[in-house]
């Protein structure tokens, strides 16, 4: 019963912590990694629309969409599609993640005006 | 114990490990939450530490990851499952061995679940050189708490019975 009411508690707690803090505010921008690499970066105020881009590498292959300050990958050739069906993120600092292909979708931003006024 | 009962026992309870990881594979999922799953084939680690002692439990636990993996994934899912198995093993026999009569079986369960997704997680974030991925941690801890209960709490009546 003590295992199960800490190990809930700090779950809990951290949660509240990262949907809350970590992700307050909207997003500026989105870095898309592949391989540990940066392999594309890209800041919302520049686009306009809906913005597909591919991502080819050794370990897969990836599309992912951009548009209004929302991101999600919306195909994958990877064998368990968990990255195509965490659906869209929009909050600064939540990453999308497509472990065979090695791929991570991060948003950016939230620091400054927006992370003091929520 | 005689070697070969014991190879046999290894093998035996290896291949249930992978009996029960196949069958979790094909139970349908409603969510797609990275590392949210049940653990099944963690009840054998789970009955194995008070029965025939760590060893064995992280010798199969050990095992059935690496031949799960040559299952299911390459060589990148290989790396995350055994981790997470040496992990979870080491922590169950840990938590065996400082706490067994006080914690059941439904708690070494959860410690094991819990460490079996840090470390995923950890190896993940590594690998990827990303640490945003930990923020899939809290999340995962939860689940954790809910499947490890489950595992432990099917353990305790297996080991109990001795239906095997």
């Amino acid at each position: 019963m003590v295992i199960i009411g800490v190990f809930l508690a700090a779950g809990v707690l951290s949660l509240i912590y990262v949907t809350f803090f970590l992700w307050s505010g909207k997003p500026s921008g989105v870095i898309i990694e592949s391989d540990g690499k940066i392999f594309a970066q890209y800041e919302f105020n520049t686009i306009s629309g809906k913005k597909s881009v591919e991502i080819k590498s050794d370990y897969g292959y990836n599309v992912v969409e951009l548009e209004n300050r929302r991101i999600r990958i919306v195909h994958s050739d990877c064998a368990d599609q968990i990255c195509t069906g965490a659906g869209w993120i929009d909050r600064p600092n939540q990453v999308i993640v497509c472990l065979p292909a090695r791929l991570v979708v991060r948003l950016t931003g939230g620091e400054g005006v927006d992370y003091v006024s929520y | 114990m005689r070697r070969n009962y014991k190879l046999i026992l290894i093998a035996v309870m290896t291949a249930v490990g992978v009996a029960l990881q196949v069958f979790e594979a094909q139970l349908p999922i409603p969510v797609s939450l990275p590392g949210g799953k049940i653990g099944l084939a963690n009840i054998v680690g789970l009955v194995l530490i008070p029965t025939l002692g760590g060893g064995i439990a992280l010798a199969v636990s050990v095992l059935r990851a690496l031949l799960g993996s040559l299952m299911f994934g390459g060589f990148t899912g290989g790396l995350y499952s055994v981790g997470g198995a040496v992990l979870s093993a080491c922590a169950m026999i840990l938590a065996y061995k400082l706490w067994y009569p006080r914690v059941t079986l439904i708690g070494i369960g959860v410690i094991g679940a819990a460490a079996h997704n840090t470390a995923q997680v950890t190896v993940a974030a590594v690998l990827l050189g990303n640490a945003g991925v930990l923020s899939y941690l809290p999340i995962l801890i939860i689940i954790a708490v809910a499947s490890g209960s489950f595992t432990g709490f099917t353990a305790e009546l297996i080991g109990r019975r001795r239906f095997w």
